[in-house]
């Protein structure tokens, strides 16, 4: 009777405004003064332990801000020309090209309206410009949206995995397929709806262009190999993974793209020099990244807390003073010594190479891994090679030009390239992303201790007991599940109502022998769908934005979709292969403590 | 970037939250280096960001209050009329007052002990100090080093013993600290709420910021 109680006084707090963590933070402690002889000493313990003793929701801020730099619209342009470029031939082209776009961002971004703003705000209007209505645009981008949860890495998936305590990484793993069906199936959907109605085609892009595309914007996909990658190859944590691609993402976005940071404005070199540079602005770009790792042996060494060895500091200073000199003679126009240096330089650097990485015994997969994921260094070591060879070929001035304009603007541009780091993009960024992070853990901080409540009181166990006695078995269960969270999703944003919902369904579902992967798999697909119901769809409110038209027109907009992502929740439910094959596969068979 | 800081304090915060996730991000990336790049491990790393984690969430909480961002249900709200919501919106804010104010006596009682301190008595609320207890400053953190700079407190708090790491009451001082703040924010928010200047606790939708930043774009580029 007093979980009743409990449950009353956090949906009543809901209802009169008082914030989501504030409800369930207060019902909890209420409960706890009045029913148990816990001290509020012991609440502020729970509330300080939900960072201390939860590593993996150390993954969400880092996923937020990765996504939060991959926002800033030039990987989405690029995803979309690259989307275009493969699929825009077909009927209804243009749409099944967002949808595509979608699922591809959605691989690279954990939260779904953050999905619906980089894609739709261009997509939407790409697709009036070609005689799509209005409302098929804004339906099909609020839809596909949704996929941002759906598919990894997933901001909702990690809450979950936090919450009822089973691994990040199959729950990844699991939403792949599902992931790819939703999207396959709303492609069908709109292709038919396509021939019908027909609706207009593109131009078939000739294989260059898809190429041309690809490259473009495979420098922001690679993240998809840096996060799926790592973490099944063993390389990272999740945790670890989301923060690389964090730091990878900056990288991107200010250096590369050049969306955001000082280079926005004005590029290191002007464009007619680019080509030409190109080799010197990797000779001094390696050159840099050696006087960092030397740096690096050089206290390893000294602070005598790693076996990093002599050899290797001496062999780092080499490569990295060899570099700097090849500069220098190629500024004087010294032809052989540069090269020469050059050639010292790339020996040295397969040395290190050789010493570090390979000893290390993560074989052929895990090195190959290894030298992509973390050694950009060692990409650039190749073209070093590659290039003076290519260029011997061709004028003594394309080689020392090259050299000494790349090189010397680099260097000389240095102050520039680190003033990115507190540049007011990078801070502006930083704090959105923490502002996200911030009011969405405190939410979960004090879900946790409702669920600590829960635990204690064991209340899940008193609810299993009426609903076997009841006679209630796991269909009719999933059932309850699919209703209590779709009506809930209309009320409550994804992480706070999964934090609530799971730690009390959880246990249930285990005792009736439902997979606890398939069961985050359902969570997830029923908070999709709730993003896109009112009242407080996000996807809605955020298609309506970037779309320009009222909330109720997207609504009906989106209905017709919506139907088809109905069909796959009850796929989804009631098979739970699509779910548990991939992570079955990959990590073994699961093991269920009860 | 929607919002824009207007009050040097507004800013300080600001800048905090940027800093704090910043230096968890680079943390744990130079770990990661290091096990890759030097064969180590930066021992610390997976401790300190764990803690500095809680410290952005904690003191974030009260900024959050302060800008309105914390999530909520404001789906009868929208439905009553503005005399209702108003009288709504005080019962909500007295509600976290009394949770700030519980979980502050809370903090303090958990902390205090760490920094050789008197909790206090009662069950709900503070009646005085405890008169016996044990003290908890010699408790150490796994793996955070002792600054050289915080050599002090050893004389203060551990009767001159050395600390090999850093003390425990170092990062769970947060949890007082932020409560106050909360306190603090909750009240503000409840004179702002009577005066009229806001209408409601929390932000009627997390994506309204997105929606704006979308909207500004699809301007910008139609």
């Amino acid at each position: 009777m007093e979980v009743v109680l409990l449950f009353a006084m956090v949906i009543g707090l809901l209802m009169i405004g008082v914030p989501i963590a504030v409800s369930l933070g207060f019902s909890s402690v209420m409960f706890l003064l009045w029913f148990s002889d816990s001290s509020l000493a012991s609440v502020a313990q729970t509330l300080f332990n939900a960072f201390e003793g939860h590593y993996t929701l150390l993954a969400i801020p880092f996923f937020i801000l990765a996504s939060s730099f991959m926002s800033t619209g030039g990987v989405a342009r690029r995803i979309i020309d690259f989307s275009i470029a493969c699929v825009g031939h077909f009927h209804g082209g243009l749409a099944i090209a967002g949808v595509f776009a979608c699922m591809l961002f959605a691989a690279l971004s954990g939260s779904s309206p953050a999905t619906v703003v980089a894609i739709g705000s261009i997509v939407i209007a790409g697709m009036r410009q070609v005689g799509y209505t209005k409302e098929f645009a804004a339906g099909v981008i609020c839809n596909a949206g949704t996929l941002g949860i759906l598919i990894p890495p997933s901001i909702v998936m990690v809450v979950y995995a936090a919450a009822v305590e089973v691994s990040v990484g199959r729950m990844f793993l699991a939403g792949v397929i599902p992931g790819l069906m939703a999207g396959t199936m709303l492609m069908i959907g709109i292709y038919v709806m396509a021939r019908v109605k027909n609706l207009p085609k593109g131009e078939r892009a000739p294989w260059g262009e898809r190429l041309a595309t690809a490259r473009e914007a495979g420098w922001g996909l690679f993240l998809i190999v840096i996060i799926l990658g790592g973490i099944y190859g063993g390389i990272f944590t999740p945790t670890e993974a989301a923060a690389v691609a964090a730091i990878y993402a900056w990288i991107i976005a200010s250096f590369v793209y050049r969306d955001m940071g000082p280079l926005q404005e004005k590029p290191l070199l002007a464009t007619k020099d680019v080509a030409q540079s190109l080799l010197g602005l990797r000779i001094a770009g390696i050159a840099l990244i050696y006087g960092v790792f030397g740096a690096g042996y050089f206290f390893a060494v000294y602070g005598g807390w790693i076996a990093a060895g002599l050899g290797l500091l001496i062999t780092t200073a080499v490569a990295f003073v060899a570099l700097l000199a090849a500069i220098f003679h190629a500024a004087h126009k010294a032809r052989m010594l540069t090269i020469v240096h050059i050639g010292i330089a790339a020996l040295a650097t397969l040395y290190v190479f050789f010493n570090t990485i390979i000893p290390m015994g993560y074989g052929i997969v895990g090195t190959v891994l290894l030298v992509c994921v973390i050694f950009p260094v060692q990409i650039f070591l190749l073209s070093l090679i590659a290039g003076p060879v290519r260029l011997l070929g061709e004028t003594e001035h394309t080689l020392f030009a090259s050299v000494r304009t790349g090189g010397v603007k680099l260097i000389s541009g240095l102050p520039r390239i680190a003033s990115t780091i507190w540049h007011r993009d990078t801070i502006d960024t930083l704090f959105e992303a923490g502002k996200l992070t911030v009011t969405l853990l405190f939410v979960i901080a004090n879900a946790l201790i409702l669920k600590h409540v829960l635990t204690d009181e064991q209340i899940p166990q008193h609810i299993t007991e009426a609903m076997l006695a009841a006679g209630l078995g796991p269909v009719a269960f999933l059932i309850v599940v699919n209703v209590i969270l779709l009506i809930g999703g209309q009320f409550m944003e994804p992480s706070g109502l999964l934090v609530i919902v799971a730690p009390l369904v959880f246990p249930i579902a285990i005792e009736l022998g439902i997979d606890p992967i398939h069961l985050g798999i359902i969570m997830v697909v029923n908070m999709e769908i709730g993003m896109i119901t009112p009242p407080v769809g996000l996807n809605l409110f955020v298609t309506s934005g970037v779309a320009g038209m009222p909330m109720m027109a997207v609504v009906k907009a989106a209905l017709p979709f919506l139907a088809i992502l109905f069909v796959f929740l009850i796929m989804v439910t009631y098979i739970p292969i699509i779910s548990t094959f991939l992570p079955n596969l990959v990590m073994g068979p699961e093991i269920v403590t009860k | 970037m929607s919002h824009h800081s207007q009050s040097p304090t507004d800013r300080i915060e600001e800048t905090l939250i940027a800093l704090i996730l910043g230096a968890m991000t680079v943390v744990t990336f130079a770990n990661v280096v290091a096990r890759y790049g030097f064969n180590s491990n930066i021992l610390w790393a997976v401790e300190a960001t764990v803690f500095m984690f809680g410290w952005m969430v904690l003191l974030g909480a009260s900024y959050a209050v302060k800008i309105g961002a914390h999530l909520g249900v404001d789906a009868v709200l929208n439905l009553v009329s503005p005399n209702v919501r108003k009288i709504m919106g005080l019962i909500a804010v007295a509600i976290c007052i009394a949770f700030s104010l519980l979980l502050l006596k809370g903090s303090w009682d958990y902390w205090a002990n760490f920094a050789n301190l008197p909790g206090t008595e009662g069950r709900w609320f503070p009646t005085g100090f405890e008169e016996k207890f044990r003290g908890k400053a010699w408790y150490e953190t796994d793996d955070i080093p002792m600054p050289p700079i915080l050599t002090w407190m050893e004389g203060a708090f551990n009767d001159g013993d050395e600390y090999e790491k850093l003390p425990r009451l170092i990062p769970y001082m947060i949890m007082p600290i932020s409560m106050a703040l909360l306190v603090f924010r909750f009240i503000q928010a409840a004179f702002r709420l009577l005066r009229g200047d806001i209408t409601m606790l929390i932000v009627s939708h997390e994506a309204e910021d997105a929606v704006d930043d979308a909207a500004q774009y699809v301007k910008e580029n139609t």
